[in-house]
């Protein structure tokens, strides 16, 4: 049975010249660096676009990483920055992925996903499109601190927060996530 | 028990997050112990982490790991393009070449044919090739030919070397 090598190893083997190893960081991560990113850009082209551009930014600094963090957390990181980028060329006026001074939307009630979801009755399916429908930056910190189980301290690193800014945002996303499911899902979910 | 102290949902959220220090922890399980209605409202609260945490990811598009590492292997190979001037400068060198030939090849030529002339001491030797070779250098209509393909060599590498340069900037791009 071939033995799972950690990331050091493989960011060894890879910074030595070994095109196998960068491969198998895309196997490992993509699914996570994809679904952040689709969390921030809310739009699955964007995504693969985003989630793209930070494998290949990560691979050009690589040497440069120095080891003092996760490489997870380096890695969302770098797809929080370029999601920003990404973001930012499409409107030159977002200054951060934060929507404090926007109410939450709700939106596109009857898509086909929506209408999927609630007939299956699928409590995931349901708190993903309630997380869909979080501002990028709050559905980014709750994927981040829930599902990839990062620390509040890894999580300031990857939104370059304060502490404490990283905990009030945390429990305002959290909030908004719980109006929006006792709003709209309560009947399928409670 | 501190009479005092008054749960929240917020507080309750960072009691299950893990958040509270070891003394805030304390307070809020003593308060629990107190007030069982919070106690319910504290297992609804991690039966719904339980569902946040355990969300699946996402997947991107098949070939996506596939489409990442041939960009990369791109980048890399417009990198070593770029920084490795014996490889990638080789038209450079080429035409620099066939200036220094076209330039040196009248000076044979005249090396050549001032060899083969009479009066030239030759030390008794006969050297009937040379003047064939001269004789052949000297011809006009050769040194024409000759002329006109290295001209026209010479403006096919510029080209070759003028469109690597185009194909550059526009992967660069």
């Amino acid at each position: 049975m071939a033995a799972i090598l950690s990331d050091e190893i493989l960011i060894q083997q890879a910074l030595a010249g070994r095109q196998s190893a960068f491969a198998m960081l895309v196997k490992r991560y993509e699914q996570y660096a994809f679904t952040l990113a689709l969390r921030f850009v809310k739009n699955r082209e964007d995504a693969h676009e985003v989630a793209q551009d930070s494998f290949l930014r990560a691979f050009r600094y690589l040497p440069d990483f120095r080891g003092d963090a996760k490489f997870s957390t380096w890695l969302y990181k770098i797809v929080f920055s370029t999601s920003l980028n990404h973001l930012r060329k499409q409107n030159p006026d977002i200054r951060s992925l934060d929507d404090e001074e926007r109410p939450v939307k709700i939106k596109d009630e009857g898509s086909p996903d929506a209408a999927f979801a609630l007939e299956k009755g699928e409590r995931s399916a349901m708190i993903q499109r309630a997380i869909g429908m979080l501002s990028p930056d709050d559905a980014g910190i709750i994927t981040l601190f829930y599902l990839y189980e990062q620390s509040l301290e890894e999580i300031t690193q990857i939104m370059d927060l304060t502490m404490t800014n990283a905990k009030t945002k945390l429990s305002r996303a959290r909030q908004r996530l719980k109006s929006i499911m006792e709003e709209k899902f309560a009947a399928e979910l409670y | 028990m501190d009479n005092h102290f008054l749960l929240t949902d917020d507080h309750l959220w960072d009691y299950a997050d893990g958040l509270l220090s070891a003394e805030e922890n304390l307070r809020v399980e003593a308060y629990l112990r107190q007030h069982p209605e919070w106690q319910a409202k504290l297992d609804a609260l991690l039966a719904e982490k339980r569902a946040w945490t355990t969300l699946p990811l996402e997947s991107p598009n098949a070939g996506f790991a596939d489409r990442v590492m041939a960009a990369w292997t791109t980048e890399q190979l417009q990198t070593r393009t770029k920084t490795s001037p014996g490889k990638s400068d080789w038209i450079i060198f080429a035409v620099a070449g066939a200036f220094g030939l076209l330039i040196l090849l009248p000076v044979i030529a005249l090396v050549v044919t001032a060899a083969g002339s009479p009066g030239l001491p030759t030390n008794d030797i006969q050297l009937p090739d040379t003047d064939l070779i001269g004789q052949t250098l000297s011809q006009p209509g050769l040194q024409l030919a000759a002329f006109l393909g290295l001209a026209f060599g010479l403006l096919m590498l510029v080209d070759k070397y003028l469109h690597q340069r185009r194909m550059l900037h526009q992967l660069a791009a």
